[in-house]
C-alpha cells in the first residue's frame, strides 16, 4: 500500500510540475498581437484626410459605373425595360430568357432560380450597384466629415447629388418597397424596410437641398442638383416646384458623366473584343415603341454595324455613343431643365409648353457623332441659341390634351435619348397621366418568335432576401 | 497487496520469480521489448542456479532482452561448449555456466539464421536438463532446471508456457491465462511467458483470452510438484481491438478509447491492392468518409469529407499528421486551383504522400475524438505513420506495376430533329415545338462515342517502388522511394492533328496530342534510435516532387458532349450554353486547346520525435517538424496558334508560385500510477503549436514572341496577384483517465489560442470525454458463447474550426479608377468585418459497440454519432440595399450531422486451402441545418459552395423551382412552354453528399495464400447531381427534338429557360471499384529466383458502373474549392488495368 502511495505521488507530483510549465505559456501569450498579411491593408490607414478623398473618389467612379459604365448600369438596363434599346444576339437566333430577355420581354419574376439558369439580368446588378454608390457616399461623407478639414467639407456637396440621382435611379426602375438601408462609416449598417417609389423620390428631393446647400459655391453643382430635384418632383408630380427648381439652370449648363476607353471605365456603348452581346437601338419596339431609327431623327440616330441578327436583319447602334465606350453621357442638363418646364406649362394650360420644346429644335444645335464607328469622343452639348438643329423642324400643336402629352414625352425621348430618363417617363406616363400600359410600353410577339411581351412595368428587387425587413415588392405597378 | 501476500506463501525461489512476472504488468514494467522471441524457461522452472551471484537476482529476472538479441549459428557436431561460446560471442550475453551443471563436451549440432539467443540456448541445451536465467546485471547464467521440482510447493503443480501470434510467432503481452472452473489466473508478460502456480493436479483446461484474438483451449495434465508448459498461438480476431493507435497524448490501446477510430493496415493493402494515391487508399476503406472527385485526370484532386459537411464557409477538410507533425491539408481552398490563373485544379497535398512509404493510417472521424489536436481539428485527423524498420538484416521490397486506363461506358446520346423551313425549304435544325419549320429526320449522336472524333483515347501507367529497412537493437531505418509516371486519356483526334498541320505546317507537339500527364517520385526516410534504456528519438524525412501536365483541350469535353457533327456538310453544330435554345454552326471541331497548363509540387517534411522515459511512470515526449510544400505552375499560350479569338493569337504565359510552411512543435508528459481497488490513474499534459505560412504570387502576360515561354518575352504585363495567409494556433490540454481492468475512462480538456479570432473573444477551451468498456471479460456476462469479445464505448468531445486571417477585420481597399480622363486613387470598401468572430465548435457524441461472435468467423462494429457544429461561420449575404450586397461572416449557425456507421467482417471460410474474408461498410448521415441567426431565412450561395442554406434543411441543398404540372392541352401530343407551370418559390431537391454509402471487400485466398483474388464494390445513394449537360445541352435534347419523347421528358427541356428541375436528379449508383487477382510464387521457387518472396497480380479499377444518372458519371463532380457539387462535364474516372510484380529480398 505504502509503494502505490509512493507511486501515485510521485505521479502526481511530475505532472503537477510539468502541468505548470505548460500552462506557464499561455496560448495568448505564445500566439501574441495577431500580424496581418502582408497583402492586406491595414484598416486603420483609412482615417485621414487622403482617405477621405479617396473615398469621395470611389463614390465618384462608383456612380460612373452605376449610371453608364460598361457592365451593369441604369442606363441601358432602363433602355431596354422601355422602348430604347433592344437585346440580340449576332448570329443567332434570338432566344426567350437570354441574357436581359426577362427585363427586355418585361417578364421578370421576384423569385430567382438559383443555379446555372440565373442568368443575372442587368436590373439584378443595376440595383446592387446603384445600392453601392448609395453605400460609398455614406461611407466617403463620415470620412470627410470626420478626418478631413474644413476646405473640403463641399465635396460632401457633391455626394448628396450622387446619392440623390442613385435613389431616383431606384425609383425610376425598381418596384415600389425599396429598401434604403444605411452604413456607418466606422461602425456597423442598419437594415431598413422597403420604402415606396414616392418616398424615394421624396428622399431624394432632401438630399438635393442638401446638395444644393452645401456645395453653394459650385453653380455645377447646385444646377444639377437643381436639375435632379425638379426630376424628383416631377415624378412626384409636384410640377409647380419643379419648375421653380429649374428656373435658375441655364440653357447651355450640362452635367455629363464621363467614360475613357480602358477597361473597367468605358461606358454601356462599347463593343469590342470578347463583347458578345450588344444591345442594339430598338425602333418601334413591340407595338408601342417609338420610330427612333426610323425617324432619321439626328437626336436618335444610329448606324447598323456589320454583324447581323440571325435572320439578317441590321444591327443599329447610337450615333450619340462612339463604341469605343469613352463618350460621355449627360446625368443633367438645360435641356432638361426646359423640358421640365414645358411639361409643367402643359399640366397649367400654358401654351408656352410648345414654344419652348420649339426653341429646343430651333435655338441651339445638337452636336451628335455622324459615324458610330469612330473611336473619338462625341460630344452631346446642346449649344443654346446657335441656330437651331438641322432635320429639326418646328412643332405643330397637335390639338388634344392626349395627343399634346404624346409630342412632349416624346421630344423628352428624343432629347433624353439613352440618358436613362425613358423608363421614368414612362411610368410616370402610367401613374401620373393615368395612360394605360400597354399604350406606353412594348407589347405584342416578342422578336424571333419566341413568345410575347409581358406586363411588367418595373423591376423586381434582387439581393434583399437576408434583409428580415424586406418583404418583397409592395407595388410591381407604376 | 497481492503480491506480499502471494510471497509469504512462496518460498520457492522460482515461484517468486513466476509472481514477479505476474505482477509485472500491473506495476508497468515495461523494460522488457516487446518484439522478437523469447524462449528463455521462467525462472519458476529452474532450481537454484549454480553460478555465482544468480541467486537473489531473479526477481528481475522480467527483462529478458540479451536472449531477444539476433544470432545466426552454422555449427554441426561440435561441442556443446563451442557452441555456447558462439552464441555468446554473437549476442554478447555474459554467459556464466559451470561444467558441472553443463554437459559441456555434448556434441550438437545447430544450423539456423536469424534466431534469438534464446532459441540458440533452447536448442542446444535440449535434453541436458538446463536453463538461461537472465541475472539482474543483465548478462546470462546457466542453471540446472531439475532443481526446481524439488522445490515447488507440493500441493499442486505448475502451468506455464508462452503465448504468440499464430500468424509471427510474435509474443503477446497482457493476454489472460485461466485455469478453467478455478479462480487461478496469469497475465503474459511482454515476451508472453505466464506461470500459473498451486494448479491443482489432475486434467485440467486451460483458457487464454487476448484481446483482439480469437480465445483458445487446451487440456493440460497437471502433475504434483511439476511444471507442465502449454503454450499457445492465437489467431487474430477480426476487430483488433488491441491495436495500438496513436492519439494525441501517444500510442494507445485501441481498446481504452471510447472512439471508433479506423486504422488502415496500408502496408498490406498497398501490397495487394491497386493503390495509387492516399486517397485510394483511404477511399471505401472508412465508414463515414465521403470521397468528392474532382475529375478523373491523373493526379487530380479529390475532397474527404468525414461524417458529412459542418462547415458553410470554412474547409472540411480533415487535418492531416504525419508521424507527429502537422502538414499542409487544403484540399479545398483556392490554393487547390493551379495558381498560374488558369482553372484548372492542382493535385492534393495528401496524395503529395508516396502510399508506399506509410506503414498505417488512423482515421479520427470528429470532435469526440480529435479534441486534444486542437482547435480546427473538428473535421477530423488522418493520422499517418510511415514505415518504421525493424530490427534484422536489411530486407529489400520492390514493385514494378505497368497499366493502362480507358474511359469505361458511353456517353449518353444527344438528339438532332432534322428538317427544313417551311418559309424557302432551307435545311435547318428543326425542334418538334418551332412552328416555323417541319422536321424531316431525327438524329441520335454522340460525338464523344465516336472514334474518329472523341477526344477520349487511352491512357499509360508506369510505377515503381523500392524500399530497404532493418537495423540492430539501437538503430532502426526504413528507407522507401517511388516513381511513377501517368499519361491520360484525353488525345486529340487525328483530324484536329490534321487541321493544325495544314494550318501550321507542323505537327501539333507531343503535349498538344497527350495533354495530361502526371510525374511523381520522391523517397522517404525514417531513423530510429535507441538511446540507453530510457530514450529514443525518430526522425522522418521526406521528399516528393510531383508534376502535372494538363491542356485547354480538357475544357472541350463540356462543349463536345453537346456538338452535333454534319458529315454530309463538315459542320458542328455546337449547343450555345448562353442561349438555352441557340446553336452554333463551325467547321472545326475543336475551337482551343492550345493553352498547356503545368503545375510542379515539391515537398519536404522533416519531423523528429523524442521520447524519455525516465521512470516506468512517467514518459515525456516531443515532436518538432516542419512541412515545406513549393509550387511552380505554369500556364502557356504560345504565339500564332490558330484560335479562334484573334485576340489569343499573340499567345500569353501565367505563371505562378507558391510556398506553404507548416511548423508543428507538440510536448507532452503521460504519468500513471496505481490506485488501491485495482484501479489504475493516468494523467496526460501536453502543448502543441502550429503555424502555417503561405505565400502565392502570379503574373500574367500578353504578346509573347515566336518561342517564347517566360513572362519576361511578354509584351504586356497584367497586374501581379499576390497572397498571403499566416495562422498560428497555440494550445495546452491536459488528459485525465481511470481505468479498472475492463473499463476505460478518460476526460480531458484543451485551452487554445488563434491568431484569427475577433478582439473580442476569450480563448476557447474543448473538454471531452470518454469510456470504454470489455463487458465480455466481465464474470457475469451471460452471451459468452455467442460474443467473443464485446466492448461497448460511449464519447463525447468538442473542437473548432478557426476563422480565416483576416475575416474579423474591416477592409478597405484601394483601387485605381478613371474618372473622366483623369486616374485616381479610390478607397472603397472590401468587406465589412466582424470583431466577435470565434471558432465554429463541434460538439460530437458517439458510441456504439464492437463485437467477436460465432467463434470469431463473424465481427461487428457499431458506431452512431450526432455531430452539431455551432457558431457555424456564414459568410451571409448582406442584402443589396447595403453597399450592393456583398458578405459577412458571423458566427450564426447551427449545423447537426447524425449517423450510423457499421462495419462487418465475415470469414466464412477458413480453411488450409481456401480462406475468404469479406468487410462491408455501411454508414448513413443526415445533414441538417438546425437554426440560423434571428431574422436569417433561408439564402443560396454561388461559386464553388453554391448551393441554399436553410434551417430544417441540408447545409449547401440543391434548390430549384419545381415543374409542379403540365399538360398536353391541345393534345397535339407536344409540350409548349405554356402548357408547362413552374413553381414561383424554390423547393428543395436533395443534398450534395450521398446520404447512404456502402463499401463491400471481398477477398478469396487459396491453398495457402498462393492465390488470392480480391474485390469490392462501392454503393452511394442520396447524391443530388445537376447536371450542366442537360441544361447546356437542351437544344439536342430529347425533349426537344423527339416527337415521341415522354411528356415530361419535354416538360423539363421546355421549362429549361425558368429552371433547373430537369437538371438536378438524385442519384445512386454501385460501382464495381476494383478488382485483384495475385499469384504468389511458392518460397522455394522465389528462393530459386533469389528472392525471399515474389508475387505478380492483375490489378483493374473502376470496372462497372449501375446508375439511374441520366449524365455520365455522377460522382466526378466535386468543384476543386469550396463544398460545391455539380456536374460540369470534367472528365470521368477511367478505367485502368495494370500487372504489379512484387518481390522480396
Amino acid at each position: 500500500m505504502r509503494a502505490v502511495a509512493q507511486v501515485w505521488l510521485r505521479a502526481f507530483a511530475g505532472a503537477a510540475l510539468l502541468g505548470l510549465g505548460v500552462m506557464a505559456c499561455s496560448p495568448e501569450r505564445v500566439v501574441g498581437n495577431a500580424k496581418l498579411p502582408p497583402d492586406i491593408p491595414d484598416p486603420t490607414a483609412v482615417q485621414t484626410p487622403a482617405g477621405a478623398v479617396s473615398a469621395y473618389h470611389g463614390a465618384l467612379a462608383h456612380f460612373h459605373s452605376a449610371f453608364g459604365g460598361e457592365g451593369s448600369d441604369f442606363v441601358s438596363a432602363s433602355g431596354i425595360l422601355a422602348d430604347e434599346l433592344q437585346v440580340e444576339q449576332i448570329g443567332v437566333p434570338i432566344g426567350v430568357f437570354g441574357t436581359n430577355m426577362r427585363l427586355d420581354s418585361r417578364t421578370m419574376p421576384e423569385v430567382l432560380n438559383p443555379g446555372f439558369n440565373e442568368r443575372g439580368d442587368a436590373y439584378g446588378s443595376v440595383y446592387a450597384a446603384l445600392q453601392k454608390v448609395r453605400g460609398q457616399v455614406a461611407m466617403a461623407r463620415g470620412l470627410l466629415t470626420h478626418y478631413a478639414p474644413d476646405s473640403l467639407q463641399a465635396l460632401s456637396g457633391h455626394l448628396y447629388v450622387l446619392e440623390g440621382y442613385a435613389e431616383i435611379f431606384l425609383a425610376d426602375l425598381y418596384c415600389s418597397g425599396i429598401p434604403l438601408s444605411t452604413v456607418d462609416f466606422d461602425g456597423d449598417y442598419t437594415l431598413r424596410a422597403g420604402s415606396s417609389t414616392s418616398d424615394v423620390y421624396r428622399l431624394a428631393v432632401t438630399l438635393f437641398d442638401s446638395a444644393i446647400t452645401l456645395a453653394a459655391d459650385s453653380a455645377r453643382i447646385v444646377n444639377v442638383a437643381r436639375v435632379g430635384k425638379a426630376r424628383a418632383l416631377l415624378a412626384l408630380a409636384e410640377y409647380d416646384q419643379a419648375a421653380q427648381a429649374v428656373a435658375e439652370v441655364p440653357d447651355d449648363f450640362r452635367y455629363a458623366v464621363s467614360y475613357v476607353n480602358r477597361p473597367g471605365s468605358r461606358s454601356f456603348a462599347y463593343f469590342g473584343p470578347g463583347v458578345a452581346r450588344p444591345y442594339p437601338v430598338a425602333d418601334r419596339e413591340g407595338e408601342n415603341g417609338l420610330d427612333y431609327i426610323s425617324s432619321h431623327d439626328p437626336r436618335t440616330a444610329a448606324t447598323p454595324i456589320a454583324a447581323t441578327t440571325y435572320d439578317g436583319r441590321p444591327i443599329y447602334f447610337p450615333n450619340k455613343y462612339a463604341t469605343t465606350g469613352d463618350s460621355p453621357i449627360v446625368l443633367a442638363s438645360g435641356i432638361e431643365a426646359r423640358l421640365i418646364e414645358a411639361e409643367v406649362a402643359l399640366q397649367s394650360g400654358d401654351a408656352g409648353w410648345l414654344t419652348t420644346l420649339n426653341a429646343l429644335r430651333t435655338d441651339g444645335t445638337y452636336d451628335t457623332q455622324p459615324d458610330a464607328q469612330d473611336s473619338t469622343s462625341v460630344d452631346t452639348l446642346w449649344h443654346a441659341g446657335s441656330g437651331g438643329t438641322a432635320g429639326l423642324a418646328p412643332l405643330a400643336d397637335p390639338g388634344t390634351p392626349a395627343a399634346r402629352l404624346d409630342l412632349l414625352f416624346r421630344e423628352r425621348a428624343f432629347w433624353l435619348f439613352l440618358t436613362g430618363h425613358r423608363q421614368g417617363d414612362m411610368r410616370r406616363l402610367i401613374r401620373n397621366y393615368g395612360i394605360e400600359p400597354g399604350r406606353v410600353y412594348p407589347t405584342g410577339p416578342y422578336p424571333g418568335g419566341a413568345g410575347h411581351y409581358g406586363t411588367d412595368v418595373t423591376a423586381p428587387i434582387v439581393g434583399e432576401s437576408s434583409n428580415p425587413y424586406f418583404h418583397g415588392c409592395s407595388s410591381r405597378s407604376a | 497487496m497481492r503480491i506480499a501476500h502471494v510471497r509469504k506463501s512462496m518460498n520457492a525461489f522460482g515461484i517468486a520469480a513466476l509472481l514477479v512476472w505476474y505482477a509485472g504488468p500491473v506495476a508497468g514494467q515495461t523494460t522488457a521489448p516487446t518484439g522478437g522471441r523469447a524462449t528463455v524457461q521462467p525462472a519458476a522452472t529452474s532450481g537454484a542456479p549454480d553460478a555465482a551471484g544468480a541467486g537473489g537476482d531473479l526477481q528481475s529476472a522480467a527483462p529478458m532482452q540479451p536472449l531477444e538479441r539476433i544470432v545466426s549459428l552454422h555449427l554441426r557436431n561440435v561441442p556443446l561448449n563451442d557452441a555456447l561460446r558462439e552464441i555468446n560471442k554473437q549476442a554478447r550475453l555474459g554467459l556464466t555456466y559451470t561444467p558441472r551443471v553443463v554437459p559441456v563436451n555434448k556434441r550438437v549440432t545447430i544450423e539456423q539464421d536469424s534466431i534469438t539467443a534464446g532459441e540458440a540456448l533452447d536448442s542446444v541445451l535440449r535434453g541436458t536438463g538446463t536453463k538461461a536465467i537472465v541475472t539482474k546485471a543483465g548478462t546470462v547464467a546457466l542453471v540446472r532446471g531439475e532443481r526446481r521440482s524439488e522445490r515447488v510447493d507440493s500441493a499442486a503443480g505448475v502451468v506455464m508456457g508462452r503465448v504468440a501470434d499464430a500468424a509471427d510467432d510474435r509474443p503477446l503481452a497482457g493476454a489472460i491465462v485461466t485455469v478453467e472452473g478455478t479462480e487461478l489466473r496469469a497475465v503474459t508478460t511482454d515476451s508472453g511467458w505466464y506461470g500459473i502456480p498451486k494448479v491443482p493436479a489432475g486434467m485440467r483446461t486451460l483458457v487464454v483470452r487476448f484481446l483482439g484474438y480469437q480465445s483458445a483451449k487446451q487440456p493440460v495434465l497437471v502433475v504434483d510438484n511439476q511444471a507442465t508448459r502449454t503454450d499457445f498461438a492465437l489467431r487474430m480476431a477480426m476487430s483488433r481491438l488491441q491495436e495500438t493507435v496513436t492519439t494525441a497524448t501517444g500510442p494507445q490501446r485501441r481498446v481504452e478509447l471510447g472512439n471508433d477510430i479506423t486504422v488502415i493496415d496500408a502496408d498490406s493493402i498497398v501490397a495487394t491492392q491497386p493503390v495509387t494515391s492516399v486517397t485510394s487508399l483511404l477511399e471505401g476503406r472508412v465508414p463515414g468518409l465521403s470521397v468528392l472527385h474532382s475529375s478523373g485526370a491523373p493526379g487530380d484532386p479529390s475532397r474527404l469529407r468525414l461524417r458529412g459537411l459542418g462547415s458553410i464557409l470554412r474547409s472540411n477538410d480533415p487535418i492531416i499528421v504525419v508521424d507527429g507533425i502537422r502538414i499542409y491539408s487544403e484540399q479545398s481552398s483556392d490554393r487547390s486551383n493551379n495558381l498560374a490563373q488558369t482553372g484548372f485544379t492542382t493535385p492534393s497535398p495528401i496524395d503529395q504522400i508516396d502510399p508506399s512509404s506509410i506503414e498505417t493510417i488512423e482515421v479520427l472521424k470528429g470532435p469526440s475524438a480529435a479534441t486534444l489536436y486542437g482547435q480546427d481539428a473538428a473535421n477530423g485527423v488522418i493520422v499517418i505513420t510511415t514505415r518504421k524498420g525493424r530490427e534484422g538484416p536489411p530486407r529489400w521490397t520492390m514493385s514494378a506495376t505497368r497499366g493502362v486506363t480507358t474511359m469505361p461506358g458511353r456517353y449518353p446520346v444527344g438528339y438532332f430533329g432534322w428538317g427544313h423551313k417551311l418559309a424557302d425549304n432551307s435545311p435547318i435544325l428543326c425542334a418538334v415545338r418551332d412552328p416555323t419549320c417541319a422536321q424531316d429526320s431525327l438524329s441520335r449522336f454522340q460525338l464523344l462515342n465516336d472514334p474518329d472524333l472523341t477526344v477520349l483515347g487511352h491512357g499509360e501507367r508506369t510505377a515503381l517502388t523500392a524500399g530497404v529497412s532493418g537495423g540492430s537493437a539501437t538503430l532502426t531505418y526504413s528507407v522507401t522511394g517511388n516513381f511513377s509516371d501517368e499519361m491520360g486519356l484525353i488525345r486529340l483526334p487525328d483530324v484536329e492533328a490534321a487541321r493544325y498541320m495544314h494550318l501550321r505546317g507542323t505537327a501539333p507537339p507531343g503535349w498538344m496530342r497527350h495533354p495530361q500527364r502526371y510525374t511523381t517520385w520522391g523517397a522517404a526516410t525514417r531513423l530510429g534510435a535507441q538511446l540507453g534504456s530510457k530514450a529514443d528519438v525518430s526522425l522522418t524525412a521526406m521528399f516528393q516532387r510531383g508534376s502535372q501536365r494538363r491542356s485547354s483541350l480538357e475544357h472541350q469535353l463540356d462543349g463536345l458532349m453537346g456538338t452535333y457533327f454534319n458529315r454530309a456538310t463538315g459542320q458542328y453544330y455546337v449547343a450555345n450554353p448562353g442561349s438555352f435554345y441557340g446553336y452554333d454552326i463551325n467547321d472545326q471541331l475543336l475551337s482551343d486547346y492550345f493553352r498547356r497548363v503545368e503545375d510542379v509540387a515539391t515537398t519536404f517534411t522533416n519531423g523528429v520525435n523524442a521520447t524519455w522515459r525516465p521512470r516506468s511512470w512517467l514518459t515525456a515526449s516531443a515532436d518538432a517538424g516542419l512541412q515545406l510544400l513549393n509550387r511552380d505552375d505554369e500556364s502557356l499560350l504560345p504565339p500564332g496558334m490558330p484560335t479562334s479569338f484573334v485576340g489569343d493569337t499573340v499567345g500569353s504565359i501565367g505563371i505562378g508560385y507558391g510556398q506553404s510552411l507548416m511548423r508543428t512543435i507538440n510536448v507532452r508528459t503521460t504519468a500513471s500510477a496505481p490506485l488501491p481497488h485495482g484501479f489504475h490513474f493516468r494523467v496526460a499534459l501536453g502543448a502543441n503549436y502550429t503555424n502555417t505560412s503561405t505565400r502565392d504570387l502570379s503574373i500574367t502576360g500578353r504578346g509573347l514572341s515566336p518561342g517564347t515561354s517566360a513572362i519576361s518575352g511578354a509584351r504586356d504585363i497584367d497586374r501581379p496577384a499576390q497572397g498571403a495567409f499566416d495562422i498560428t494556433s497555440f494550445g495546452w490540454y491536459v488528459e485525465p483517465s481511470i481505468s479498472h481492468d475492463r473499463f476505460w475512462l478518460s476526460t480531458g480538456l484543451r485551452i487554445d489560442g488563434g491568431s484569427t479570432f475577433g478582439t473580442q473573444v476569450k480563448l476557447p477551451s474543448f473538454p471531452k470525454l470518454s469510456a470504454s468498456y470489455l463487458i465480455s471479460d466481465e464474470p457475469f456476462f451471460p452471451f459468452k458463447r455467442i460474443f467473443n469479445t464485446l466492448r461497448l464505448r460511449v464519447a463525447y468531445g468538442q473542437a473548432g474550426t478557426w476563422p480565416g486571417p483576416a475575416d474579423r477585420l474591416r477592409l478597405f481597399q484601394q483601387q485605381s479608377r478613371y474618372i473622366g480622363s483623369t486616374s485616381v486613387n479610390t478607397l472603397e470598401l472590401q468587406s465589412v468585418g466582424n470583431t466577435h468572430l470565434k471558432p465554429e465548435r463541434s460538439k460530437e457524441l458517439e458510441g456504439g459497440f464492437d463485437a467477436d461472435i460465432l467463434g470469431d468467423r463473424l465481427s461487428v462494429s457499431l458506431t452512431g454519432y450526432r455531430k452539431t457544429r455551432y457558431d457555424a461561420l456564414m459568410s451571409l449575404p448582406v442584402p443589396a440595399s447595403v453597399y450592393g450586397g456583398g458578405s459577412i461572416l458571423k458566427n450564426v449557425g447551427v449545423i447537426r450531422n447524425t449517423g450510423l456507421e457499421l462495419s462487418l467482417d465475415v470469414q466464412p471460410v477458413r480453411t488450409d486451402a481456401v480462406t475468404m474474408s469479406t468487410r462491408l461498410h455501411l454508414s448513413r448521415n443526415r445533414n441538417r441545418v438546425l437554426s440560423l441567426a434571428k431574422d436569417i431565412g433561408r439564402f443560396c450561395t454561388s461559386g464553388s459552395s453554391s448551393g441554399c442554406v436553410a434551417a430544417g434543411y441540408p447545409l449547401l441543398g440543391v434548390w430549384a423551382r419545381p415543374i409542379v404540372g403540365y399538360a398536353d392541352a391541345n393534345g397535339n401530343g407536344v409540350i409548349t412552354a405554356d402548357e408547362v407551370l413552374v413553381a414561383d418559390s424554390l423547393a428543395f431537391m436533395g443534398e450534395q453528399l450521398p446520404s447512404y454509402e456502402t463499401s463491400l471487400h471481398t477477398s478469396l485466398s487459396f491453398f495457402r495464400s498462393a492465390v488470392t483474388v480480391s474485390g469490392s464494390f462501392a454503393y452511394q445513394d442520396g447524391l443530388t447531381q445537376t447536371s450542366y449537360a442537360a441544361g447546356n445541352n437542351v437544344i439536342f435534347s430529347q425533349g426537344l427534338n423527339d416527337p415521341g419523347a415522354p411528356l415530361g421528358a419535354q416538360a423539363a427541356a421546355v421549362a429549361t429557360p425558368l429552371t433547373s428541375y430537369g437538371a438536378i436528379q438524385t442519384v445512386s449508383t454501385l460501382r464495381f471499384t476494383s478488382l485483384a487477382i495475385a499469384y504468389n510464387v511458392a518460397p522455394s521457387m522465389a528462393r530459386r529466383l533469389g528472392a525471399r518472396s515474389l508475387s505478380i497480380a492483375l490489378q483493374g479499377t473502376n470496372l462497372g458502373l449501375w446508375t439511374d444518372y441520366r449524365g455520365k458519371d455522377p460522382n466526378v463532380s466535386a468543384t476543386a474549392t469550396g463544398n460545391g457539387v455539380v456536374d460540369r462535364n470534367a472528365l470521368p474516372t477511367p478505367r485502368t488495368w495494370q500487372i504489379r510484380v512484387s518481390a522480396s529480398y
